[in-house]
């Protein structure tokens, strides 16, 4: 290294370094840049002692140089900060009330899902499948509408549907027992809840029962629910009500000019339904024509369904066997529907076989006893 | 009242005692060199420089600041006198923690040296491997660097220390870091003349130059008249990013201003070195189109040395005033 003083006329160290760290006056500064304008020597001396100041301290190089440039930036980073934060809150709100939404409406489609569907839905999903073939077996010769007090028997499969404890023996239980269940769809309408994996609050399934006790015929859900909310044995007061009806219809219009299907649900849960049955559009029965089901009626143990091509048909073991119904209307039928009973609101239980209706495309109306003979009304 | 008590405050804050006149009967408050500075000034930068923890006299430090005013006669242009006022504003712009340190490190003060070490030392050696880019020559040149501090660099008996060129205007880490780029600066200048001879290569002979003609004659004069009568700024802009390649940020961080400063500055040196080049063709004997067909000219075939008219046109080798 050479380390001889400079002799030579080039400014030293301390002219260079406070033109560098702009230390110095106007006047020495001009003539220091006019020196360095000519000299190759100090023009490189400067770069090098900038260059060794900025890797030194890069923080302390900007800031002296810029201050003003750095603090804006700040500023301006601190603002954009919201567009992504507002983003994040408002993603999170709306998977929130999506997940809100979700939840309800699978409560609602445990409720008032028809019995096919749900039985159907039942099987794949009930952890004892195995079963099924014998529940099965001893669901066909249960009498057709039994009265008077219900059996006993019929408690234990349904305490234990509502605590969902031993789903295998219960079963066994409920299958030896079949005999005197005075009505399968009872049953069935208890077993699809509990398979469809609703888990029910116990509290509402006991508020919803007495409500839906002093309504009508929906004797099968109240049974279902007052069983599964209160766990005992205690015979509903409708378990006799064999004639009880449950209605479902995939149209709302339909639905909005028969408010209150008999025997299907109290006027106090009316707005709930609309959504519950958004849910039951989505998972029809399946017809013999191959088409889903747009609308169905149950009354005892006859179902009557329509498809989307207008085709009515029948099924008088609660939609296990179908068979298509002759035509004897004008138009598409569009709804199929169980006619209003007179006595509906008092709980009086309904012998005759029920009477159904259908809707066509224009309006006009069919009326048939036991859904095979139809007559314009 | 309040006018004379106002005016005892202004003088007590400059530093001036009220038994000195800062009146026109001394030359518009010009005084001549201190002997020694007032007792409250003194003490005020006494206490901001902190000089008793370098292990420094209050006289000693008195005496550096005379020294220092002197040299660069309190920041004023040669010549001009400086009022009591302004050489206090002077000592108030110094780095005087700095400057106490350096100075008492030159004379030799083991508490200052300790400070100095526990400081400087290792962003000594940081600066250092920025400037050479190697890990062994940065350590090699903080080494001698600081060697040459410590006063092992002894002329006609006496010990040198470079600190004591320090004037406190600028930083000491500044101060350090260009003495280093000067260092190694000067070892690369001086090494290159010393390449073996096997790697010698020797230039081809130049061919023999055409006579030029009269109108390469006439460009060569007006690019030399143009580019000497350039400003100190245009002619440093011209040499930084054409001669030695900088780029516009790195001129913008040695002139302290933004990037597209630069830019346009160098934009507009260009335009007016081209006006000024056509209109002096013009007043050479050219008309427009000859002087714009002139402009035209290959570069390589006028013989112009552009390093040459940058370097050594109106600037004058750097004279430092006397005595500093």
């Amino acid at each position: 290294m050479n380390s001889k003083t400079q002799l030579d006329p080039h400014p030293d160290a301390e002219s260079l370094n406070a033109f560098v760290e702009q230390a110095m006056a106007e006047q020495e500064r001009g003539r220091i840049l006019a020196h360095l304008a000519g000299c190759n020597r100090c023009r490189q001396v400067v770069y090098l002692a900038q260059e060794s100041a900025a890797e030194k301290d890069p923080a302390d190089a900007s800031a002296g140089l810029r201050p003003a440039v750095r603090k804006k930036s700040l500023l301006r980073n601190w603002w954009l900060v919201w567009a992504p934060a507002g983003a994040l809150a408002a993603t999170v709100s709306l998977a929130y009330v999506v997940h809100l939404r979700h939840v309800e409406l699978a409560a609602e489609m445990a409720k008032v899902a028809p019995q096919g569907v749900m039985r159907k839905e039942g099987i794949s999903a009930r952890p004892d499948a195995p079963a099924l073939p014998e529940m099965q077996a001893a669901r066909s010769p249960a009498p057709a509408a039994p009265a008077g007090p219900a059996p006993k028997g019929l408690k234990p499969p349904l305490a234990s549907a509502a605590s969902k404890k031993a789903p295998s023996s219960a079963a066994e239980k409920y299958a030896d027992e079949a005999g005197e269940v005075p009505n399968a769809s009872h049953n069935e309408a208890a077993i699809s809840l509990r398979a469809s994996g609703a888990e029910y609050p116990a509290a509402n399934a006991a508020t919803d029962a007495n409500q839906e006790q002093a309504a009508t015929g929906s004797q099968i859900y109240t049974t279902a629910a007052k069983a599964m909310a209160q766990g005992k044995a205690k015979e509903p007061a409708n378990q006799k009500a064999s004639g009880g009806v449950l209605t479902a219809a995939a149209s709302p219009a339909p639905f909005a000019q028969n408010p209150a299907p008999p025997g299907g649900f109290n006027a106090g849960r009316q707005h709930e339904m609309g959504r519950a049955f958004a849910v039951y559009k989505a998972n029809p029965p399946e017809l013999p024509s191959g088409l889903l089901a747009v609308s169905t009626a149950s009354a005892q143990h006859s179902t009557l369904a329509v498809d989307r091509m207008g085709s009515v048909y029948l099924s008088e073991d609660s939609g296990s066997n179908w068979e298509i119904v002759a035509k004897q209307w004008s138009g598409r039928v569009v709804v199929v529907r169980v006619e209003p009973a007179a006595d509906a609101n008092s709980g009086a239980v309904q012998s005759q076989a029920p009477t159904f209706e259908v809707v066509n495309d224009q309006g006009q109306v069919w009326v048939s006893t036991g859904g095979r003979i139809w007559n314009a009304k | 009242m309040w006018f004379w008590l106002g005016a005892f405050a202004y003088c007590e804050g400059v530093g001036i005692t009220p038994a000195q006149s800062v009146d026109g009967s001394e030359g518009d408050g010009v005084a001549d060199l201190p002997v020694a500075l007032d007792g409250r000034l003194l003490d005020e930068l006494w206490k901001e420089c902190e000089g008793a923890s370098c292990g420094l006299e209050r006289s000693e430090f008195n005496e550096i600041l005379l020294e220092v005013g002197r040299l660069q006669n309190f920041g004023l242009a040669d010549g001009a006198g400086a009022s009591r006022q302004q050489q206090a504003a002077f000592f108030r712009g110094l780095r005087l923690d700095d400057l106490v340190l350096a100075r008492a490190c030159a004379a030799g003060k083991e508490r200052a040296w300790e400070r100095f070490i526990a400081i400087f030392r290792q962003p000594m050696e940081r600066a250092a491997f920025a400037i050479t880019r190697s890990d062994s020559l940065g350590r090699e040149l903080a080494d001698q660097l600081y060697a040459e501090l410590y006063g092992l660099t002894t002329r006609d008996g006496e010990r040198r220390c470079p600190l004591q060129s320090y004037r406190g205007r600028g930083s000491l880490a500044g101060w350090l870091r260009t003495t280093l780029a000067q260092r190694y600066v000067d070892h690369y200048r001086h090494c290159r003349r010393e390449e073996a001879l096997e790697e010698y290569d020797a230039a081809a002979p130049e061919a023999e130059h055409e006579t030029p003609a009269s109108e390469m004659t006439t460009l060569k004069k007006v690019v030399e008249g143009a580019l000497g009568g350039c400003k100190a700024e245009d002619r440093f802009l011209l040499a930084a990013y054409y001669l030695d390649e900088r780029t516009l940020l790195e001129i913008a961080h040695v002139l302290h201003v933004h990037e597209a400063t630069v830019s346009r500055k160098l934009k507009r040196v260009c335009r007016e070195l081209r006006k000024q080049i056509l209109k002096n063709l013009q007043g050479a004997g050219m008309n427009r189109r000859a002087a714009d067909e002139a402009l035209g000219t290959d570069p390589r075939d006028l013989d112009v040395n552009l390093k040459k008219l940058l370097q050594y046109s109106q600037s004058d080798a750097f004279q430092e005033k006397k005595g500093r």
